[in-house]
Parts: C-alpha cells; structure tokens; sequence
C-alpha cells in the first residue's frame, strides 16, 4: 500500500500518496525531513503551480514534463516542492514523486488564492 | 557532521521557520530613487534568488572527479565576499553577518564531501531567504499595475 503524507496548506489538509517505486531517494529524503514546516509561493510563469521550499536535495527520478491537476514534484536546482493544483501542459522537466488523492479541491482553493495573496503556511507530516 | 556544517545547518535552521526580522528591512525600508522602495525590495529579491542558483553550481561542480578543492574554495570565498557587502546593502543585515561569519571558516574544510555538506546548507539558507523575500512582495498588484500599464 503506497505511503500517505499530509500536506497543509493554510486550513486545508490534503492526502498525497508517495511514488515510492519510481521516486525511491527523493520519497527516503522527504520523509526523513519530516514534519517539514514552510511556506508557499506561487508560479510566476508556469501557471497553476505552488512551489514549497524543501531542506534537502534529491537527484532527478521519475522525470515529467506534463503535469497532471495533484501532481507533485521536486525541482532540485530549487529545492522546492512544486504542487500542480491544474494542469500545467509542459515545463521543465522535474521528478514527479507524489499525487494528492483526498482534498484537492482544498489545494485548488488555496493555489488560487495564493497567487492573489501570497505565501501561506505550509506544512508536510506523516 | 563537521563543526562549520553543524554551525551553517544551525543558522539555517533558526531562519527556517520563522520570519528573520530583516525580511521585512529589505521590503519595507530600503530607499531608493526618491524615496521609492520598489527596486531595493526587487533586488533583493532576484539577487537572492540568483545567489542561489549560483552555489547550486557550485555544488554540481563538486560532485565532480579529479577536482582542485583549494582551488573550488578560493572561488568560493571570492565569490561570497563579493556578496557579504551587498547584502548590508540591501538591507539583510543578519546574512550579511553570517556570510561574514561561515567565508572565513570554510577555507579550513579539508574534504570534498564536507565541502559539498557545508555548500548544500548555505543553498538551503539562501533559498529559505528568497523565499521569505519572495513571499512578502505584492505580486498581484505589480503584475496588475504593469499589465494595465504595457499594454495600453
């Protein structure tokens, strides 16, 4: 059964569900930096993304280009978590190692709202 | 863990979940051209930013074989004493005097790998900071206002 990680983003909770056969190093890494706390900022140029400044690096595994409304990434060169709450046609490619299963509609609230807003508080726990 | 990436990490750390109060210095009390606050606040953001890409740089190069270590350090310690004056600049105070504090000890690390630990937690610290700057600009305002202005 694939491992759950919580994902709260202002005063929503999502559900994501770890990669771990295809993103094995960067799933081991996130999970032993867990809890995480930190914070979000938007997309400037890509479009519906929040990126998550995360304390570790992870070479790439599982690259996708074309991103999928749940899917989550990690950018090395940024160390950023990168959470698509939309589709996103095609960006840099970045190791897709997680997808939100349970609240995304709550993820989507909170993206939109980020990039009117600004940076909320994240934080990332088993 | 090595003392100089052990005192790095803790920086870091201390900066990582809550606000370091020059966040709001560079955003809010910077000024520039009469009086205005837009291009210091910008700076600091981008500067930040490209700061960090840089030592990523930095980090894949030291991943590499047959590497000059003393060599890698003395650019190194160049490139971060070019910045420890602008970041007073830009108002970041508390950076400036930890890149003050951790450029002279680094020149003593005497691997590879400690280099790449010590490297990889001054990534980490100068991407929490461009995050903390990133976070607090009126994005959505600017892009309004520059939007509305541009395309006229």
């Amino acid at each position: 059964m694939a491992k759950e990680v919580k994902l709260k983003v202002g005063n929503e909770v999502a559900t994501m569900i770890l990669l771990e056969d295809k993103a094995p190093n960067t799933c081991k890494k996130l999970l032993e930096c867990l809890p995480i706390k930190s914070q979000l900022i938007h997309a400037k140029f890509a479009g519906p993304e929040f990126m998550v400044k995360v304390p570790f690096f992870s070479d790439m595994e599982n690259p996708a280009t074309r991103q999928d409304p749940g899917n989550v990434c990690l950018n090395d060169p940024s160390q950023t978590m990168c959470v698509f709450y939309e589709a996103v046609p095609g960006m840099g490619p970045c190791t897709l190692f997680a997808k939100i299963v349970g609240n995304l509609e709550g993820i989507q609230k909170e993206g939109r709202k980020a990039w009117k807003e600004g940076g909320a508080p994240v934080e990332i726990y088993e | 863990m090595s003392d100089i990436i052990q005192k790095t990490r803790s920086y870091r750390e201390k900066m990582w979940a809550s606000e370091p109060n020059e966040i709001q210095a560079a955003l809010t009390e910077n000024k520039g051209t009469e009086g205005s606050l837009f291009f210091s606040a910008l700076y600091a953001v981008d500067d930040t930013k490209h700061l960090t890409h840089s030592l990523y740089t930095f980090r894949k190069a030291l991943q590499q074989d047959n590497l000059d270590l003393k060599t890698v350090k003395q650019i190194m310690k160049s490139f971060l004493d070019y910045y420890i004056p602008w970041m007073g600049w830009l108002k970041l105070n508390e950076t400036e005097r930890f890149l003050k504090d951790i450029s002279s000890d680094m020149m003593a690390i005497g691997s590879r790998d400690e280099f790449i630990g010590f490297t990889e937690e001054l990534i980490l610290y100068i991407g929490r900071l461009n995050q903390w700057l990133d976070a607090g600009m009126p994005w959505y305002e600017l892009v309004q206002t520059y939007d509305s202005t541009v395309k006229k």
